[in-house]
């Protein structure tokens, strides 16, 4: 009779029994969409509330501050390390985590406790409108996440088609000052460059976030340094006056959190970003 | 006794050979880096002497001053404790560093107002270990190094503490500067000055160091200040411990392994081993510090970690040697 119902429910995923893949491992089948979900990610959070899941969001994370209702939700701690017993409390039937910021083991412990947990991978550029649709389907919220995500996919084909036989800017983005720390090509933040036009000078790196040499990026001669906010002492570029970026005063400070997010918004850090590079680009060769 | 003027004479070269070394590696560490070799008047100079004398001359000055004090402080501690383990870092000093740098990144604040943060931490810690040992009871020979010891675990805690609550942002500069890193550095200068006085202050009790090493007992029957002298070498090995930190993050091992290669190399007569114990020091900072800069360049490594994977074996090939580690202390 249970197998039976088994077999009947894995027969057809596309009945009300949602089956999503998920980072590194086997995909996730809900009995039914989620009515109570917790986020473990401020970016999932902002893809909850753009799918119009924001009545089953139930929880979330510390810094899940937008869109401004968000902020409202129950926390359950920092990213890092969640707060078991408050988010038990919460009573979910899905929590969304993000592989990049949730320890594999807490993802395991809450696993452990019977939790339905749906690890995404968020990445690439691509991953958003694909975990966009993936959330959509646990929730029950698949046309409004089909909406979503295929603006997000028509506005990055227009931006990619736009910036493709532009010339190339040279540019180098500043995660962190102190130890340097930079994006590589294997970044989403990266990808945006050269969907862009902007040649990273980075480029393959080991990792996607390496530590690296100031006197590599005065030698490469940027056209453009970016960054995002607090941007602390990023001004010290400045007395680099050869760097083609500090004569044109192309130091440019991207808007805080839609660029570091692999959410929704990330469209929007894209299009900034190609707005700097068109900039950028528009300055007297040298 | 001519063998004994031919020893001293064997080491008196040793230390020109040490000094020669760390001007070479002094220049190697100019003309090479993450961006390559750079030789004057090549294509490009107008960037690349800027890239020599503002990214890497401050950096290999920073790098030699915070091996050189680590040097003299592991020396003195050695001596201090008779304890050939001992490092620098069970001052205590370098615990409260720590705590203020890692607050202030976990706080976000600028690179300056860290390495502010960082000296009151020191400061604050040699204060705090300073009082308590005064305090009531009787003073006795391990007091003021036992509360160091003990501060130095109570800050430890205090750092694993804030790694824990640290967001991924922050970690990898509180780790970088846990491990040592110079990258950076502010401006050596202070550094350097201050290792030029202490070194002047030091020498001068090279001679009753000496005396020291062979007890406490027989250095008071020499007419050897002992107390004034264990006062004066602590408080100097502190602030070597204090600005090496400030300047350059927690770099391990380096306190350690110096004053022992410095005795091997230049014998244990303090007036050729301390100077041996700062330039051994310097040196290896500055080796780690480039190899740090350039292995995988333009990626970068932190010098600490570096130089505690060259020294481990060094120091075990030390430890193996017949006749070798702790002859001097």
């Amino acid at each position: 009779m249970l197998l039976a119902a088994l077999v009947l429910s894995c027969g057809k995923p596309w009945a009300d029994t949602p089956c999503v893949p998920q980072a590194g491992g086997e995909p996730l089948c809900l009995p039914q969409p989620a009515r109570r979900v917790v986020s473990l990610a401020p970016h999932l959070t902002e893809m909850l509330f753009a799918i119009g899941a924001q009545s089953r969001t139930v929880g979330a994370v510390d810094r899940s501050d937008y869109p401004a209702e968000a902020r409202a939700l129950p926390s359950v701690g920092a990213y890092h390390s969640p707060d078991l017993e408050r988010l038990l409390a919460l009573k979910p039937d899905l929590v969304v985590a993000w592989a990049s910021g949730a320890p594999p083991a807490q993802v395991e412990r809450l696993r452990g406790l019977g939790l339905a947990v749906w690890l995404t991978r968020g990445e690439q550029l691509d991953d958003v409108p694909r975990e966009l649709r993936d959330l959509g389907r646990l929730t029950g919220h698949a046309p409004r996440a089909e909406q979503v995500a295929r603006a997000y996919e028509d506005e990055l084909a227009r931006l990619t088609e736009a910036h493709r036989n532009l010339r190339p800017v040279s540019g180098f983005y500043e995660i962190w000052p102190q130890p340097l720390i930079t994006v590589s090509d294997r970044h989403f933040i990266g990808q945006a460059m050269a969907r862009c036009g902007i040649r990273n000078i980075v480029g393959e790196a080991m990792g996607a976030t390496p530590t690296w040499s100031e006197e590599a990026v005065v030698r490469a001669r940027p056209e453009l340094l970016l960054t995002s906010p607090p941007a602390r002492d990023f001004q010290r570029w400045r007395r680099w006056s050869e760097l083609p970026a500090v004569r044109h005063d192309m130091l440019v400070v991207m808007p805080a959190d839609v660029l570091m997010r692999p959410g929704p918004r990330l469209i929007e850090g894209v299009r900034a970003l190609c707005e700097a590079a068109d900039r950028a680009r528009s300055l007297p060769r040298e | 006794m001519n063998s004994r003027a031919n020893r001293t004479g064997r080491h008196v070269v040793s230390l020109a050979l040490l000094l020669a070394a760390t001007g070479l590696i002094l220049l190697a560490s100019l003309l090479l880096g993450s961006a390559g070799w750079i030789w004057p008047d090549s294509p490009g100079w107008a960037t690349d002497r800027r890239i020599m004398l503002e990214l890497r001359l401050p950096r290999v000055l920073a790098a030699f001053a915070a091996g050189g004090l680590l040097g003299l402080a592991g020396a003195l501690i050695q001596v201090l404790t008779r304890n050939p383990l001992a490092d620098p870092y069970i001052l205590g000093i370098s615990g409260g560093a720590a705590t203020g740098a890692l607050l202030a990144i976990l706080l976000g604040l600028p690179v300056l107002l860290q390495h502010a943060s960082a000296s009151l931490g020191a400061l604050g810690a040699l204060l705090l270990v300073i009082a308590l040992a005064h305090g009531e009871g009787a003073w006795t020979r391990h007091r003021l190094l036992l509360t160091g010891v003990v501060l130095a675990a109570a800050l430890g805690a205090l750092i694993t503490l804030m790694l824990a609550l640290a967001p991924e942002t922050a970690l990898r500069g509180m780790l970088f500067w846990l491990m040592g890193d110079l990258s950076g550095a502010p401006a050596p200068w202070f550094a350097l000055g201050g290792l030029a006085l202490l070194i002047l202050l030091t020498l001068p009790w090279a001679r009753d160091l000496n005396i020291l090493t062979r007890g406490e007992a027989s250095a008071l029957s020499l007419g050897v200040a002992v107390r004034e002298l264990r006062w004066g070498s602590y408080l100097i090995a502190a602030l070597a411990t204090a600005l090496a930190v400030i300047t350059a993050g927690s770099i391990g091992f380096v306190g350690l392994l110096a004053p022992h290669l410095a005795r091997l190399l230049v014998g244990a007569d303090h007036r050729l081993a301390l100077p041996g114990a700062v330039l051994l020091g310097g040196s290896l900072v500055m080796l780690a510090d480039l190899l740090a800069r350039t292995l995988i360049a333009p990626q970068q490594l932190p010098a600490g970690a570096l130089l505690a994977l060259i020294g481990a074996p060094l120091f075990l090939a030390l430890l193996y040697r017949p006749s070798g580690v702790g002859r001097g202390a």
